[in-house]
């Protein structure tokens, strides 16, 4: 189990270090929207439809580097989070309509090439 | 490359790509678990906070602008283009509901121009690029020119939606969005080559196309099947001591 997942860690850990740490370093200049909204005069005219808790990646009342650092990590793992759960679900759902499709359990689930199983219609 | 709300598009565009958006998501819903493996789901999960982390890391380029990876592409070649624009909406709503980084009425146009356009684009034209140069060299040489079209086709898609929606002259906008985004596709291109390289070298067999999948050779990957054996048969016995 542990040497199956191995590989993930690496990808994982840049995501964490990128979020807590690296964005420190990220550019402050407009991205290309941005620049292209300033160029064409339409930039600065966004309206906010909500609130958003942490505009920007920041701690709305702690504005400092730790902060950042924090909403970034919290970012990331936050995002794991969040689609490791569409995963389980999404797998949950097909795993019921196997069932319903046909009664035998399925034995094929750890063998995967990128073919998707073939179910029965 | 996210728009905000407010300013940039017409409420007919903003309700147009919504409708769009929200159809493909149902579409690709239905499609991502029929065509997900059971191991894929941490994958999933390790490529969102992977691409969430990345588009907060704007690197500056020439002419006093920035960009981030946008990661569709990467998206599609390491989890399928169904899941990859699953992946993509989780993050872009995480983005627009908690960070104010696009917004959240322009939610459709954002997944229409990265997470569909991005993730789709890329995913055609990788593939293309596969069967044409077979092996290695076409699988990097793929990932890399189809992510810097993937990220300049939704920089395009963007501009037409500015342009459409009155904001500014559609042709100009359009132009001055696949300008800057030429070079901001450079980032797209490196990071997207650099992440598929690194799948290559750990999971070969995860970057198998489907009708690839009958005869693998043997020569090129050979250690990581021994590799994979070993761990079959430690799953099944009881392991040994180092």
């Amino acid at each position: 189990m542990k040497r199956r997942w191995a590989w993930l860690i690496p990808l994982g850990a840049v995501a964490l270090v990128a979020g807590g740490l690296l964005r420190h370093f990220a550019s402050e200049r407009p991205d290309g929207l941005e620049t292209v909204a300033e160029r064409h005069g339409f930039a600065g005219s966004e309206a906010k439809l909500l609130e958003a808790p942490l505009a920007d990646y920041e701690l709305p009342w702690h504005r400092t580097a730790f902060g950042k650092s924090l909403v970034g990590l919290g970012g990331a793992l936050g995002a794991f989070a969040l689609v490791y759960g569409i995963g389980l679900a999404l797998r949950r759902r097909r795993d019921e309509e196997a069932a319903l499709a046909a009664p035998a359990p399925r034995q094929d689930t750890e063998t995967g090439s990128h073919s998707p199983p073939s179910v029965p219609s | 490359m996210h728009i905000p709300d407010g300013g940039f598009l017409s409420l007919p565009v903003a309700l147009a790509t919504n409708a769009l958006a929200v159809g493909a998501l149902a579409v690709s819903a239905r499609r991502a678990r029929r065509e997900l493996e059971d191991r894929a789901v941490p994958l999933m999960g390790v490529m969102g906070a992977f691409v969430f982390a990345a588009q907060m890391i704007n690197l500056p380029i020439p002419g006093g602008t920035s960009g981030h990876l946008m990661g569709g592409t990467l998206l599609a070649i390491a989890l399928g283009p169904w899941v990859a624009s699953l992946v993509m909406a989780a993050v872009l709503l995480l983005q627009a509901l908690l960070f104010a980084d696009g917004g959240l009425l322009v939610f459709g146009a954002n997944f229409l121009n990265m997470g569909l356009a991005g993730t789709w684009v890329g995913w055609a034209l990788y593939r293309a690029a596969r069967s044409l140069v077979p092996g290695r060299v076409g699988i990097l040489v793929g990932a890399g020119v189809a992510s810097w079209l993937a990220l300049m086709i939704g920089a395009g898609l963007t501009g037409l939606q500015i342009g459409l929606s009155g904001t500014a002259p559609l042709v100009s906008v359009t132009l001055a969005m696949l300008a800057v985004h030429a070079i901001i596709g450079l980032i797209e291109a490196a990071l997207t080559l650099t992440v598929a390289r690194y799948l290559l070298a750990t999971r070969p067999e995860l970057l198998a196309l489907p009708e690839a999948a009958t005869p693998r050779v043997p020569s090129l990957h050979s250690e990581d099947r021994v590799r994979e054996h070993m761990d079959g048969i430690a799953a099944g016995a009881p392991e040994a001591a180092p």
